[in-house]
């Protein structure tokens, strides 16, 4: 009962927030096409793989981030046809967009040292690190 | 017949309510998107219906990506669900510069319960003007009025005047029965006395009750026959069965 109570803990101590998601989307996004050109669906694949779960609020919540991102000129879009020949939307990284990017890496980078100096090895409680342990050994 | 895909578009493009050419590119975009993803399911081995309706469950409600498509603040905002967010808004939680709402915050705010720099409706909390059934405020009009001014039939402020005003000070003249003032006319401090204009601003509001009245329940009638119309054309489409 115990160890289950400690998972569940463990459980929502990884799943990230909607508020924290929806500020860092563009940032995720920008990142992922910093790659090379893609769409959407692509996107939400490399997405996935790298940070499952990441898009719990639905897939096609990417599309008006991408758009904002558009109209923000972050990066610019074309239509062209995909392998299974019907027409797609490809996105690719602007000038603007790059910089944008490596500002917010910078941003990230600043604040991840400062959290991490000011919370230190509290990052995350004792019990989260003995959970994964106690799953992995079960 | 229309396909389960193109209903679930529909439905994201009525939430998104833009102009024709641009509906059409996002329904070709979002479209080529579920149509892959149905394909990939396929592949993994789910039946075709199945694998549609899964494509559709992880793709998201249309109402979230429908609304999210409309862009962080327009001119006009109009919601039949959630919060209206735009330099004027409409809708059952409105933010904006003119926000008309169940909840209503902005500069100037009407609704049930509003919030702003100038606000109307059955609460009231307005930093300079609040007129309502139950207001709070810089300066009140209200049935039930608290703040540093207040006007009303019951109204609590450091000024305050009403059929039952309570406050530091309560004016002579609007000392009804049921009053409470801390001081009198005679002891009431400089500061409090040089209020006593604002609270004679708030006091026309009560005194043309029959011009503030309509003007109110007009810019009600308007805000709720905007919000009817929004709320028709979003059901005038198939209710969905995803919907969420």
């Amino acid at each position: 009962m115990k160890l289950y109570a400690v998972r569940l803990y463990a459980i929502k101590l990884m799943k990230l927030s909607k508020k924290s998601l929806d500020g860092n989307m563009e940032t995720l996004l920008l990142a992922v096409l910093s790659d090379g050109p893609s769409y959407g669906y692509q996107m939400v694949q490399d997405l996935n793989a790298k940070a499952p779960g990441v898009l719990k609020t639905g897939e096609g919540t990417i599309y008006p981030v991408l758009h904002r991102l558009e109209e923000r000129e972050l990066i610019q879009s074309s239509w062209r046809a995909g392998e299974t020949g019907r027409q797609r939307r490809y996105y690719r990284l602007t000038l603007k967009g790059k910089k944008a990017l490596s500002d917010n890496r910078l941003q990230w980078a600043a604040l991840t040292r400062v959290m991490t100096t000011v919370l230190g090895d509290r990052l995350a409680p004792a019990s989260f690190s003995s959970t994964i342990h106690l799953e992995a050994t079960s | 017949m229309k396909s389960i895909l193109d209903r679930y578009l529909d439905r994201v493009l009525v939430y998104a309510n833009k102009p024709a050419s641009e509906s059409e590119a996002i329904r070709k975009e979002l479209k080529d998107h579920l149509q892959q993803k149905v394909e990939d399911l396929v592949k993994n081995g789910l039946p075709r219906e199945e694998a549609t309706l899964e494509a559709l469950r992880q793709h998201g409600s249309p109402k979230v990506i429908g609304y999210k498509l409309r862009g962080p603040f327009p001119w006009i905002d109009i919601r039949s669900y959630g919060t209206a967010r735009g330099v004027i808004a409409i809708g059952p939680k409105a933010v904006g510069i003119f926000a008309f709402g169940g909840f209503a915050v902005g500069i100037f705010s009407f609704g049930g319960f509003s919030l702003g720099l100038f606000s109307v409706g059955g609460f009231a909390l307005g930093l300079l003007f609040a007129w309502g059934g139950f207001g709070m405020g810089g300066v009140v009009s209200a049935g039930m009025a608290l703040g540093i001014v207040a006007v009303g039939g019951m109204a609590v402020g450091l000024l305050a005047a009403g059929g039952a005003g309570v406050g530091a000070w309560v004016p002579h003249g609007w000392n009804h029965p049921g009053s409470t003032s801390h001081y009198t006319d005679a002891n009431v401090p400089p500061f409090l006395r040089s209020l006593n204009p604002l609270l004679n601003d708030a006091i026309w509001f009560t005194d043309h009750f029959t011009i503030v009245m309509p003007v109110f329940m007009f810019t009600l009638i308007v805000f709720n026959f905007v919000q009817y119309r929004e709320r028709r054309r979003v059901e005038a489409d198939d209710a969905w069965l995803i919907d969420g």
